[in-house]
Parts: C-alpha cells; structure tokens; sequence
C-alpha cells in the first residue's frame, strides 16, 4: 500500500547533519562533530572501565567545539505531503565566546537562504533559513560557552524522485 | 496627476493614530497570551518541580509600556536581551522565566523538550483573527467615548 499519507515520512535530520559535515569552513572548525539531539557520549570499556572514547562534552579546560541540533518541532501540511516549517534548535558550543561564534557563522552561512535541493534518499528541501539566534550563554552543566539558533526547513515528507529511480 | 493649486495642509490626528496602534499592540499582546496558554510546559529535572510553569507578556509601544500580562498576576519583568527602541515600535515578548530555553534547547546532558515553539506553531494559524478580535475591542471601546 502506498500513498503520500501513507509513506513513511522523511526526516530531514540526516540531510542536515551530512550537508553540514561536507561544508569546509563548518567542517575546519569542528572536525566532523555535528550531532543530532544530543552531544557524542564518552565510550567506557565496562569491564576495565577504561574510557575509549572521550565525548564531546568536556569539562573546563578540554572544551572542543561541537553543534547539537534538536529538533523544536515539524508540523506537516494536513493535505499535502510538505512539512509547514521543520525547525531546528542550533547548539553551538566552542572553546571560548569567540570560537562559539565563529561556529555559529559559519553555520548561518551554510544554511542562510540556501534554495532547493534534492537528497539520495528523495527528500526534497525547498529552502532552508536561520530563523532567530546568535545570543551567547554557557551550558549549564559544563559551562562551556555556546551559541542558539533555530534554523527552518521547509521540506517534503516523501519521496520526490520517480519510482524506481 | 496630482493638482498643485489645491495645496492643502495635512493635520495629523495624532490622538487617532495613537488609538490604532495601541489597537495593534492589544493584538500583538493577545496573541502572546494565546501563545502561553497554548503551551504544555514540561515540568522537568534537574531544575526541579515547577520553575518553568508560568509564561508572561510584555507588550511596549514607541518605547514605552502599554500593557504587560503574567499567568502569576505579578509583573512581569523585562528581559535583558530585549531592546526596546524606537519611536514608531510596536514591540510584543512573550516568554518563560529562567531555565526555559534550556528546556527548549537542552544541555548536553539533558535533551531538549520543546514546549514554546510547537505553541507558536499551534497558534500562528489563528494569529489573524486573534489580533482582529482584540483590536476591535480598543476600536469599539475608542469609538464609543
């Protein structure tokens, strides 16, 4: 059985973080380490407690630039097989306030007013904008400096290539 | 073509002008207020039990207050990040008191649990007529004095 309303809906999430990972300058600055709904978790060996591999979230001192996107919300088109207005929380975390902001630019000029595209798997994205953000803070936890957003993407929710492509 | 030997002065009523923007700032305030109440706020750790539960408004006009709005009843204050300016302005905020956008945002250790954007969604589509209705009211009760 197939359909708009019936197929599974596309995320947009994977697209984001691939497109985000393949831009240069976004890439220099944070070596690959733009994550979806949470920062990457140190790895601990559960026998020997050893840690494999440290995670993004450091305390003072360590800090390593990193984006978290979360998602705000995705309201879909009630007829149509188009998302209203997906949007995205835009962590940026940096070493310092600077670093911070030179992360956040460089992600507001990845995805600032950038038109359609069509991804492998059929999602197709019609524009995506930075909505609001660029207000400093420090997380509350670690208190590593950061920088929100909230970044909009306007996006199908299914396929938009011809069966069988 | 317009006739240059009916030069006329224009004499702004200022008293008017000043009754529809506070006709639209009303608006602006109502749909803040449909704003808070549309929002489920979650009541989470690590902040403990009720911190983010009450949301207010603040709702300024050419730099100056004209009405502001708090679940509570109390004042709401301003926040820090809000610039007010300007004398043709008609600026509106809507929000939560501290920690509410690390609810919306998260940490890096707790996840994000959005509660203000899925209300602004909720309430956009009716933005319209809910700034019409509040409107009126300030042109009808203008209009009646």
């Amino acid at each position: 059985m197939t359909g708009i309303l019936i197929d599974t809906q596309l995320d947009p999430l994977g697209s984001i973080i691939a497109e985000a990972r393949a831009d240069t300058d976004l890439d220099a600055l944070l070596d690959g380490r733009i994550r979806g709904g949470e920062p990457k978790p140190r790895r601990v060996d559960p026998t020997t407690l050893a840690v494999l591999e440290e995670g993004d979230a450091l305390g003072p001192g360590h800090y390593k630039a990193f984006i978290v996107l979360t998602l705000l919300d995705a309201p879909v088109h009630p007829q149509l097989p188009i998302s209203l207005a997906t949007e995205y929380g835009v962590n940026c975390y940096g070493v310092t306030f600077q670093n911070a902001t030179e992360v956040w630019l460089a992600f507001r000029r990845a995805f600032h007013k950038v038109r359609t595209r069509t991804k492998a798997n059929g999602l197709g994205i019609y524009g995506s904008t930075i909505v609001t953000g660029g207000s400093q803070d420090r997380d509350q936890d670690t208190k590593q400096p950061i920088i929100r957003g909230v970044l909009r993407v306007l996006h199908t929710t299914s396929s938009v290539l011809p069966p069988g492509s | 073509m317009v006739d240059r030997r009916k030069v006329s002065r224009v004499k702004m009523n200022r008293k008017s002008i000043d009754n529809v923007r506070l006709a639209i700032a009303d608006g602006t305030a109502a749909i803040g207020k449909a704003i808070i109440l549309a929002a489920d706020v979650p009541d989470a750790e690590p902040y403990g039990v009720g911190l983010v539960v009450e949301g207010g408004t603040l709702t300024y006009v050419g730099g100056k207050k004209v009405g502001s709005w708090h679940q509570s009843g109390e004042e709401p204050r301003k926040p820090k990040a809000m610039k007010v300016r300007g004398k043709d302005t008609i600026q509106t905020a809507t929000g939560w008191s501290f920690p509410a956008h690390l609810l919306e945002f998260g940490t890096v250790r707790m996840g994000a649990q959005p509660f203000a954007t899925p209300a602004r969604n909720e309430v956009e589509p009716r933005a319209a007529g809910i700034m019409r209705q509040a409107a009126a009211y300030r042109i009808a009760r203008t209009l009646r004095k």
